[in-house]
């Protein structure tokens, strides 16, 4: 799976604008520090989840009391699958709440990093620039399942950092109806680079191996792959909305073996946020030097370094179910071929589909 | 590893935050003891359920963290070392960079669950009583009702 890149941001608050599509707005307090709406239905997983021995809830004692009366109201709900509520108190005192139980150290995290009350910081910045500097338009966001085990599978962009993986993120905390947090894969590479390597764990994200990727699955997670990888973040200008190469289709064996739906999703607007002047290898090789076991390969030089307003547009394509055929046609390669070109298809027309939508760049 | 969170000011790495874990002492020898009486053959990963960072470590335990640059590591070890402190090995120094997380399944499903979780290790080790993390997410009934509706 090391061809996979990928990025996190997954976490945090609800918006209050757009009530229509919006079920739960109502429950939801203005003020994005305070206690964010949680829905039963996450219950089902939960009771499913909390048979699971390694079912991080449990390390917490959280769930013990929730054994006592499991057909109450008073579901569990996954820490790790969604927000987990900030405060109680409103303004200052909600604030004043938060900042003094981060430093006394008494939140949870599993054993991937995920780190909910980190996550959750980022929201704001994450929804303003979703709302009021990219403009985002979403389509067929509801093609995500409510609830179990799926992945996500995108063209990536970046150069920078995976705004594209932030933005799908904040895509499906807004506008799905039932929210979840997508946790990316991402190659060494992040964990390698200082700050970038808790912020993506803490965000929710894994390393793009077998086990991170089965065990986040098993845990009926929502896991978002970016199978270009690489070549995707760092493609030069004229390869823009060309879909590259998937590695090996390792992502379809583990959809297969795990019979979990793929949603193969069309990101517009990522791949214009920098105008690239070509990718340096010498440059990779001095910062090799100074940050001690960095192995970039090359170091992409940008023209303009902070990302351009573009106007991006997000469709989450139809799913492919591959819940017919059984675990062992992971082994089938032709069949995993077949079914990863199926998918980066998928991707290729909803990105040709969404550009012909957009009228410039970033209009 | 227990004497470096101990210490009032713990040095880190500048830029990064290890997930770490942690066994009991009691897990431990408890474990050890019952693979030495029993007929156990194997390797096991001891380590308890659940993970924390770093820096979560030693906020539980009221300490402050040192972040040291990557750059000047190799420096503040041999100061360290000139002035009597002992020092950090190879394989450890990439532990407080990159952190490790095992999977404990295996020993669980042999010897039983753990005592501790990694927290309650921490916090042990601070002597702190165990305390349930905060919050206890729970959906209250008029929540459900409206998020149902």
């Amino acid at each position: 799976m090391e061809g996979q890149t990928i990025k996190t941001e997954s976490e945090t608050s609800r918006p209050d604008k757009d009530a229509t599509n919006q079920p739960r707005s109502d429950a939801m307090a203005p003020d994005t520090v305070s206690t964010s709406t949680r829905n039963p239905t996450r219950a089902q997983t939960s009771s499913r989840r909390r048979e699971s021995a390694r079912d991080p809830i449990n390390q917490f004692g959280a769930a013990a009391a929730l054994e006592e009366k499991p057909t109450s109201l008073k579901a569990a709900r996954d820490v790790f699958d969604y927000d987990i509520p900030l405060s109680d108190k409103p303004g200052l005192q909600g604030y004043l709440e938060l900042i003094q139980r981060r430093l006394s150290g008494n939140y949870p995290v599993d054993e991937f990093g995920s780190d909910p009350l980190y996550g959750q910081m980022w929201w704001p910045l994450f929804e303003q620039l979703y709302r009021n500097y990219w403009r985002v338009d979403t389509t067929g966001v509801e093609n995500v399942p409510e609830a179990g085990r799926a992945m996500v599978v995108a063209n990536h962009s970046g150069g920078t950092y995976a705004w594209d993986a932030a933005m799908m993120s904040t895509a499906i905390h807004l506008e799905h109806p039932r929210p979840r947090y997508v946790r990316y894969v991402s190659t060494e590479f992040f964990y390698d680079t200082p700050f970038l390597s808790f912020d993506n764990r803490k965000k929710g994200s894994a390393l793009a191996c077998r086990e991170d990727f089965v065990g986040l699955l098993e845990r009926e997670m929502l896991v978002g792959v970016f199978p270009q990888g690489v070549k995707g973040f760092l493609k030069p200008n004229d390869k823009r909305y060309q879909v590259q190469r998937f590695g090996r289709g390792g992502f379809v064996q583990l959809a297969l073996a795990t019979r979990s739906p793929t949603v193969p999703v069309a990101v517009v607007g990522g791949e214009e946020l920098h105008f690239s002047l070509g990718n340096s290898r010498l440059l990779a090789r001095l910062v090799n030097q100074f940050i001690p076991q960095e192995r970039a390969d090359s170091f992409p030089l940008l023209l303009n370094p902070l990302p351009l307003p573009i106007k991006w547009r997000i469709e989450f394509c139809e799913p492919i179910d591959v819940s017919k055929y059984g675990p062992e046609a992971a082994r089938d390669t032709l069949l995993v071929n077949q079914i990863t070109e199926q998918v980066r298809a998928r991707i290729q027309e909803g990105l040709d589909r969404n550009l012909a939508l957009r009228r410039s760049m970033f209009w | 590893m227990a004497r470096y969170l101990r210490m009032p000011l713990v040095p880190s790495i500048w830029g990064y935050d290890p997930r770490l874990q942690f066994c009991h002492e009691e897990d431990a020898l408890s474990i050890l003891k019952r693979a030495a009486l029993e007929d156990t053959s194997g390797l096991y990963n001891l380590a308890g359920d659940g993970a924390v960072y770093l820096s979560q470590a030693t906020r539980l335990g009221g300490r402050t963290r040192l972040p040291i640059a990557p750059l000047f590591i190799g420096a503040a070890m041999s100061a360290a070392k000139l002035a009597g402190f002992s020092s950090l090995d190879a394989q450890q120094l990439l532990t407080m960079r990159y952190g490790r997380v095992i999977d404990n399944a295996k020993a669980k499903a042999r010897f039983g669950e753990f005592r501790y979780s990694t927290r309650d290790a921490v916090l042990d080790l601070y002597g702190i009583d165990k305390r349930p993390v905060e919050p206890a997410i729970e959906v209250s009934p008029d929540e459900a009702h409206v998020a149902a509706a």
